[in-house]
């Protein structure tokens, strides 16, 4: 199901402010590393280098080159994209990674108890795991604040208009009608999360195309987490397989079986005795029955029916 | 008085009771995890518990084992050299009769075997695979996302997950024989639960080539009064 709503962002308009990043992190009261050479200088207006427990939105920084003498920055909005086909929910074993109501991906952190298969399973590695607390964090939509009838925090603070949020519908047809305004000087120009992971609660306008902004070309569920998905179905049918095999031989063997005194080893003429007489070393494995069966034998030799007493 | 064999040391039996018992609190505990909805049913503070013993038995199932190899070191020894003995035709024709033994044991005179039967072989070394599997992988996943690459961790994942299929697939099969369930190897478990000592008869039965060397050698038997 995709959500019924749905944040715009807009990458011709975003100037990299972070004012986004700076409102999600005031708004969910995410601490900042402030000792000295917690965030050293990259080389970028980057910063910090990737999402943690306590960074849940951030703006990717790229330089583009337009053309022999202009370079220029594409900026990219490293978040939850809140997928209809969403992996982090089918992996969560406790329903803390769940659908809210209007279709966005909340993690429940009451809920979680740190396991981070939603960390493994998301192909947009968006999903932390806090040390602070040993839970999986990542972006909630502001559902607090949607509740109160308020916007996300981050579109709250983007002085540009680079975010808009809205019904999803309106934020698709929106980014469609600026994708073809762009389209003259941006030829590659995209409109991303509208198929992808069968649509997003983030659409994104991109000038340069997907890549250039640091998003990852047709994404998908890791082929490892949807096999682990069948996993319990699969060892389910196996467990009862084992189970059934396991009935069929218990009937089958039923009544079979040997005295605890009735083998016995001849010391002297070292050989194993069956009720005292010595066992015949040539004796088919197969003891009676079919014809073709009685032509294996333990030690290759052809065995006649009846020959073999049997050690039951 | 019955000849009995001693089959297992103390140490042989510490260390497959200390995998037995930690093996299913961990089965039970990854179980909750597992199963999709069974955590969410039970509550976060079962599952968090449930985590929690789940981490804090995986570290015993990787020491306490150690401990009983450290304690006698031919132990292991010992294993090692029977799970990679070669093959011979005893061991072939076993493992191609024994699909159909299972169903009817009385129609078959099975081969004689060696210290280990060769399905059980086959089965011990992937067994032994699985729960080295599950011993790297347990500890890739406690080290977690922060320190290692998300992929290593998605591996591991996977990696514990499937053995875990696998597994219990072998465990049911190995409790039904093992347990003595299956009527044949109904004296068995005494080897295991008991005081190690497999009578006479029942080690001619299943291990003929091993009881042969051992009642001629004398080293390992004794005498007692028939259980």
């Amino acid at each position: 199901m995709a959500s019924s709503i749905a944040i715009l962002f807009d990458a011709s308009k975003c100037t990299g402010c972070k004012g986004c990043q700076v409102a999600c992190k005031s708004w969910n009261q995410l601490p900042a590393p402030l000792d000295f050479g917690d965030a050293p200088f990259s080389g970028t207006y980057e910063s910090p280098m990737e999402n943690t427990g306590d960074t849940w939105l951030r703006i990717t920084f790229d330089e583009i080159e337009v053309d022999e003498n202009r370079v220029t920055l594409s900026f990219g909005r490293d978040a939850c994209k809140h997928c209809s086909d969403a992996p982090c929910v089918s992996v969560c074993s406790s329903g803390a990674c769940h659908r809210a109501h209007n279709g966005t991906i909340v993690l429940d952190e009451s809920k979680c108890f740190g396991c981070q298969y939603c960390v493994a399973a998301c192909p947009f590695k968006v999903p932390k795991f806090s040390d602070r607390d040993n839970k999986a964090k990542k972006c909630s939509f502001c559902q607090d604040r949607l509740q109160n009838g308020l916007t996300p925090a981050c579109r709250k603070s983007c002085p540009v208009g680079a975010l808009d949020f809205g019904a999803r519908k309106d934020m698709m047809a929106k980014a469609q009608r600026r994708a073809l305004e762009l389209m003259p000087d941006f030829p590659n120009v995209e409109v991303y999360g509208v198929t992808q992971m069968d649509g997003m609660g983030v659409i994104s306008i991109l000038p340069f195309g997907a890549a250039e902004h640091r998003e990852t070309v047709n994404p998908q569920a890791p082929l490892m987490t949807r096999i682990e998905n069948a996993l319990p179905a699969i060892a389910g049918v196996g467990v009862l397989g084992a189970l059934g095999v396991t009935a069929a031989a218990f009937i089958g063997g039923r009544g079979s079986g040997y005295t605890e005194e009735q083998y016995t080893y001849d010391k002297v003429r070292r050989v194993t005795c069956d009720g005292g007489k010595p066992m015949d070393p040539d004796a088919p494995i197969v003891k009676v029955g079919l014809k073709t069966e009685n032509k294996v034998n333990a030690k290759g030799a052809e065995a006649k029916e009846g020959e073999v007493k049997s050690n039951d | 008085m019955t000849k009995y064999i001693r089959r297992h040391n103390f140490w042989a039996r510490f260390v497959h009771w200390a995998y037995a018992v930690f093996g299913i609190i961990l089965l039970i505990t990854g179980l909750t995890i597992f199963v999709p909805g069974l955590g969410e049913l039970l509550g976060v503070e079962v599952l968090q518990t449930s985590s929690q013993v789940h981490m804090i038995v995986g570290i015993l199932f990787v020491v306490v084992p150690i401990i009983g190899y450290i304690a006698k070191p031919s132990n292991l020894k010992h294993i090692l050299q029977n799970l990679f003995r070669r093959w011979d035709k005893d061991d072939v024709d076993f493992m191609k009769f024994f699909p159909l033994y299972l169903f009817n044991p009385k129609k078959y005179n099975m081969p004689k075997q060696h210290y280990i039967k060769s399905g059980q072989r086959a089965s011990d070394i992937v067994m032994y695979l699985l729960i080295l599997v599950f011993m790297v992988s347990g500890v890739l996943m406690l080290v977690g996302t922060n320190l290692l690459p998300v992929w290593v961790f998605a591996v591991a994942k996977f990696a514990h997950q499937l053995a875990f299929v696998l597994f219990a697939v072998l465990l049911v099969v190995h409790i039904f024989l093992g347990a003595g369930i299956f009527q044949p190897y109904r004296r068995l478990p005494r080897g295991m639960f008991g005081d190690g000592l497999v009578s006479e008869s029942d080690a001619l039965y299943h291990w003929g080539h091993w009881a042969e060397e051992e009642l001629a050698s004398g080293e390992n038997v004794v005498e007692k009064p028939s259980s």
